[in-house]
């Protein structure tokens, strides 16, 4: 009896129904930010978003109504794409130097970046899609997507002072990178 | 938040049909199951422990009830004394009759063997406990009484199978042993019979004894 009392908690596992409700409204934003943190790579996020749908109907059950269902899907999200690129990485020759300058002083963070209106939407996305990772990480997930630096802290597992930092070098390289695309069209220099 | 970058990326078409495949990939998965495997799997282990326990406790219970049959008689009709003390063989072999007299001497001699003192027989007879008939040899060995036990088992008297025995190697003979009530009792198959080693030596004595004896008494109770 216990056994069976024991094997019935919860009261009722969740139903896909349930699931879809609840997390397939947050697909898009999902696969637009999974297309950002994979460098502009549309079908590589095709997949990718699918995957943390997949992982989250999987583990649907721990998740606890009411809370934030949109950052738990980020924070698989960003996991997954974190895994996802150091497979990339193993496959290419060099690795990105970028990726290893964590080293500015929080008190130094960047303002936000003022983007031209000449350029286009997708040319922006582009431009903040090039943003070496885990700048782009940080940039994306504060400046784009709004959340907290404890909660991209939370996603991303580095201390709040190491998002800061890489919020900061995210925003000033997508300024440098805004720039050069502006002196490509020949539309002026950069900010 | 930048309102510009936002509006840039939420710009970003999203496949028409990546909802229509996410759908059907999540139609074919298996439902959110981390929690409800564990604890099937935690179920299942736990209803193995208690089949596994329960057989444990009911094989030892059956293997108790089988020993208590040899040491019965070894403590009502040994020990309390009510045997019948013989000093002459062929009272003995007429004790035991026709069909087991002839165990007697092959039993004298397999518990002598390696011994500097051969064990005295004090009785060889056949004997009833508790409506229970028993063809029983009565050895001893300084102080100590053992008793060389057969009874015919009933069609479900079998020792439990799978339980620790020591398998006499030279015989096949499963031979169970355990201490009840201060004695050793050594118990085995034979045919339609039960055979039992029982005395008051320490256990692994006494179950040497056995295993030297449960293939002569085999030879005899088919």
């Amino acid at each position: 009896m216990f056994l069976l009392a024991f094997l019935r908690s919860p009261a009722s596992p969740p139903t896909r129904e349930e699931f879809e409700r609840t997390a397939l409204p947050h697909l898009p934003e999902i696969y637009r930010t999974a297309v950002g943190l994979l460098g502009g790579n549309r079908t590589e996020a095709e997949d990718l978003s699918q995957d943390v749908f997949l992982e989250a109907w999987k583990s649907f059950h721990r998740f606890e109504p009411g809370t934030n269902i949109r950052a738990w899907l980020h924070k698989i999200l960003v996991r997954r794409a974190s895994r996802f690129r150091q497979r990339l990485s193993r496959l290419l020759p060099f690795g990105n130097k970028n990726e290893a300058r964590d080293d500015i002083p929080a008190e130094e963070i960047a303002v936000e970046v003022e983007v031209p209106d000449y350029l286009s939407d997708r040319q922006v996305v582009q431009a903040v899609a090039n943003v070496p990772p885990p700048f782009r990480e940080a940039l994306i997930l504060a400046d784009v997507r709004g959340f907290s630096y404890q909660e991209i802290a939370g996603m991303t597992g580095a201390p709040i002072g190491t998002v800061m930092s890489r919020l900061s070098r995210g925003r000033k390289l997508l300024r440098e990178g805004l720039a050069a695309v502006a002196g490509e069209r020949g539309l002026g220099g950069g900010k | 938040m930048n309102q510009r970058l936002q509006h840039a990326f939420e710009n970003e078409p999203v496949p028409r049909d990546l909802e229509a495949r996410l759908r059907a990939r999540l139609a074919r998965s298996a439902p959110g199951s981390g929690r409800a495997g564990w604890r099937t799997a935690l179920a299942g282990a736990a209803v193995l422990a208690v089949v596994a326990g329960l057989w444990q406790y009911t094989a030892h219970k059956r293997l108790d009830e089988l020993l208590r049959v040899g040491l019965s008689d070894h403590v009502h009709c040994g020990i309390a004394g009510a045997y019948p003390h013989m000093k002459q063989r062929l009272e003995m072999t007429a004790g035991l009759g026709p069909e087991f007299a002839p165990m007697l001497q092959p039993v004298i001699d397999r518990a002598a063997a390696g011994r500097a003192t051969p064990d005295t027989v004090e009785s060889a007879h056949r004997c009833t406990v508790n409506g229970r008939a028993y063809v029983h040899i009565i050895l001893k060995r300084g102080d100590t009484l053992i008793s060389v036990i057969v009874t015919r088992r009933t069609a479900d008297e079998a020792f439990p199978r799978g339980l620790a025995a020591r398998l006499i190697r030279a015989s096949g003979v499963e031979l169970h042993q355990e201490s009840l009530e201060g004695y050793a009792v050594a118990g085995f198959e034979s045919g339609n019979w039960l055979g039992y080693v029982v005395s008051g030596l320490p256990a692994a004595e006494n179950e040497a004894l056995a295993a030297r004896l449960a293939p002569v008494v085999r030879r005899f109770a088919l």
